[in-house]
Order: structure tokens, then sequence, then C-alpha cells
């Protein structure tokens, strides 16, 4: 962490407003990204950087200086953004009926070849968002880190706060667990397209 | 050589030990080929949601969210701020003790709030409902950071129990203001969120806050009061 950055966090640490300001600023973006990704809503998002912000100055004390700060910070977003994810099923689950044509299986409906293919993909992000929010938080924390922002299993190591050999079995376990959901997807697709 | 699935996620994201060695196994190997291909089209399906821009100011908007609740783990800052919060407050219970009143039921305000309710009387009747409104915003503000905090797991009984014995004065103020006034909707959401504020208020050193976490998720009380606030914010 660089030098300026640690000391905004030693001095928000001690109730300083104005550092914190400073790391609300600067990380504001790529956290409304992350939790974009998870919550595929703007407003919501928001929401849930704020709360992300919020559980982050209160755990301040608990940061460890030799962490990454963005890493960390990523990590209370993405848990943000998965509890609002949660909050928001559970809300439709009790508000709506399911449409009259469910029967509980995917079903895809072919018009022509455009929205076919529009509508599989959307099925198959919903799927995803879905099955990432379902992962345990290390595998779900390891797959966000290494798919959407890059980061090496080395640095997700630090996150998790194992060694890399756990990073990278977390890795590996999420994108079993996202292939046991998507994969039967793709082979509906293909099968329909044959 | 036979490849795992393992190694081709490691192969997929950049961090196999032999790239080199294994780029050449895929070429000249069908099966592998294919099964690669089948693990890079899942993966791509995580690449589906394109991230728009956020709305300006998204800085500016996250700070002026944020700020108001940096300084707010203490009880005095779960009451409304500044001499309007106080103001409101004290109208609330002006508007409780006029109606009342007149319904014949004897409410008794403390009397520093009387007093302060006695000074406002002069308001008119507009800039009353304003105060109320704004007081009731912050109530409802204050409730549902309580609740988030909760339902996030909170780190320690005392903090929230004091947190909740103070806003559990004003509840029952505002929902009686509420009822009183004829606004159901806030009244009732107001009368949800009494029992966890009267449960965390009256909790032991060993009350397990998971408990309220539950009780909050079984009636979807999060959800109601941020409706209940944003409906205030409509109508501001």
């Amino acid at each position: 962490m660089e030098a300026a950055e640690l000391d905004g966090v030693r001095r928000a640490r001690q109730g300083d407003a104005e550092a914190f300001r400073g790391i609300v600023a600067t990380y504001s973006r790529p956290l409304w990204r992350a939790a974009f990704r998870v919550l595929g809503d703007a407003e919501a998002a928001e929401d849930a950087v704020q709360d992300a912000f919020l559980r982050a100055w209160r755990a301040l004390d608990r940061f460890d200086e030799r962490a990454e700060l963005s890493t960390w910070l990523y990590r209370i977003a993405i848990n943000a953004a998965i509890d609002h994810r949660r909050e928001r099923t559970r809300r439709e689950a009790l508000a709506g009926p399911l449409p009259e044509d469910f029967d509980g299986q995917v079903t895809l409906k072919s018009t022509a070849a455009d929205p076919h293919r529009q509508a599989f993909w959307r099925e198959m992000v919903d799927r995803a968002q879905d099955a990432i929010s379902e992962l345990p938080e290390a595998e779900r924390t390891a797959i966000l880190l290494r798919h959407y922002e890059g980061r090496s299993i080395a640095e997700i190591a630090g996150v998790l706060g194992g060694g890399e050999s756990s990073a990278k079995q977390a890795v590996f376990r999420a994108v079993r667990k996202l292939r046991l959901v998507l994969g039967p997807l793709m082979e509906t697709s293909r099968h329909e397209s044959v | 050589m036979n490849r795992s699935d393992d190694e081709l996620i490691l192969f997929f994201y950049g961090e196999h030990e032999a790239p080199d060695e294994l780029m050449r196994e895929l070429a000249a190997d069908p099966a592998l080929s294919r099964r690669y291909d089948t693990l890079r089209r899942e993966l791509s399906a995580l690449d589906g949601v394109v991230v728009p821009e956020p709305r300006p100011g998204l800085e500016a908007r996250m700070w002026a969210r944020v700020t108001p609740s940096l300084t707010r783990r203490t009880w005095r800052s779960a009451l409304p701020s500044g001499w309007l919060g106080w103001a409101a407050l004290a109208t609330a219970v002006l508007v409780v003790a006029f109606a009342g009143f007149l319904g014949g039921r004897a409410i008794r305000p403390e009397p520093t709030e009387s007093a302060v309710a006695a000074t406002l009387k002069a308001l008119p009747p507009s800039a009353r409902e304003r105060v109320l409104q704004a007081a009731l915003a912050d109530h409802l503000d204050s409730s549902q950071r309580l609740l988030l905090e909760l339902a996030n797991g909170a780190p320690s009984i005392d903090d929230e129990r004091a947190w909740a014995t103070t806003l559990l004065s004003a509840n029952r103020l505002y929902r009686r203001a509420a009822e009183r006034a004829g606004q159901r909707r806030v009244a009732a959401v107001l009368a949800e969120l009494e029992p966890v504020l009267t449960q965390l208020a009256d909790a032991p050193e060993t009350f397990d806050l998971r408990l309220s976490k539950a009780r909050i998720e079984n009636a979807d009380l999060l959800f109601k009061v941020r409706i209940a606030r944003n409906n205030l914010k409509e109508l501001s």
C-alpha cells in the first residue's frame, strides 16, 4: 500500500472523517462497478457501496496494514452487494407469482435468431450471478477477484488470508460449481440450435 | 499428457506454470481443445454483464450518503440532528399531545419537550408539517442503519442496545403522531419496528443478536423501512 494511502487509513482510524473522504473518493467508482456486476442495477449498486463504506469505516481497526486497501474494500463491497441481492431475491419471491408458463425448467423461447440469443445470454448471466451469490464467501471472493479484477492467485491468497494453494483451490471449486450451473444451459442451447 | 480441468482453468486465467507446452498440446489434441473451448464458453457467461458508467457525481453523492453515519454510533446521534431535528421532535410531541387532548386521552410529554413545544406553537401548520417530515426522515434513516447493522452481524450488544433505546422512544412518538395524522402506512412500519427495538433495548448481555436479525428478515423490515423513507423523500 502506498504511504499516502496508509496515512489516510491511519487518520481515518483515529476518526478523521476527511481522511475517510479521500478513501470514498478514490474507491467509489471501482466498488460501484464491482457491486454492479453482482446486482446488475445502478441504484442498488450505489446502496451496496454505501453499505460497504459504512462497514469499512466500522471495521477500520481490523484492517491489516500489510494488505491492500483496494482488495479489502473490494471484498467488503462484494459481500454488501451479495446481501442486497439476497434481500432483493427474497423480496421478489414474496412479492410476485411466477410466470404462468414457469415449470421449473429453463425455457428459451426462440422467435427470431437474435432475440433468442439475447434471451439465452440474459438467462446465462442471471444464472451466473445467482450461482456466484450462492458460493461460499472464500470461493466467491476468489472467483470475483480472479475473473473480474484480474488479481493473481498470490494476491487472492493475501485477501483470503491463506496460502496460494488454498486460494487456487478456492478458484477451482468456484469454477467447478459455476460450470455445473452453466454447463447444462449451454447444452440446452446447443441442442436447440441444432 | 492427460491435462486436468484445474490445469485448464489455470491456463485460462494465465496462471499455468508451462503455458507454451499446454498451448502446443491444445493445438495437437482435438479432444483437449474441445474441453478447453467448453470451459472458455462457460466462463464467458460471467462476462455477460455490461458494466455502464455510474451517474455523474458518484463520489460526491456517495460521500453525502456516508457522512451522516460516520459519527452516529453514539446514542446522541440516533436522535434527529440540529435545531430543526429537535424542533421536529418537539413538534411531534406537540402533535401527539394536541391529538391526545382532542381525543380525551392524557398524554403528558416530558417537561423539556413540552416547553420546546410551547415555543413552537407560533409556527404555522405548514412549517410544522415540514419539520415533522424532516424529523421522521431522520428517524427512519437511523432505524435503517440500525437494522442494516443487525442484518450484517452487529459486533456487540452494548452499542445496539443504547442505540435501540434511544430510537424506541422516538419511534413511539412518531408512530402515535403518524396514527393521529392518518399516515397509516408509516404508522404500520413504525409499529412493526417497535418490537425489534423493544427487544434490543431490553436485551441482556447474553442476548443472541441473531434473533433480531431473524426477526428483521422474517418481517422484511429493512425493505419496509426503506420504502417508507423513500416515500417521504418523494413527498419532500
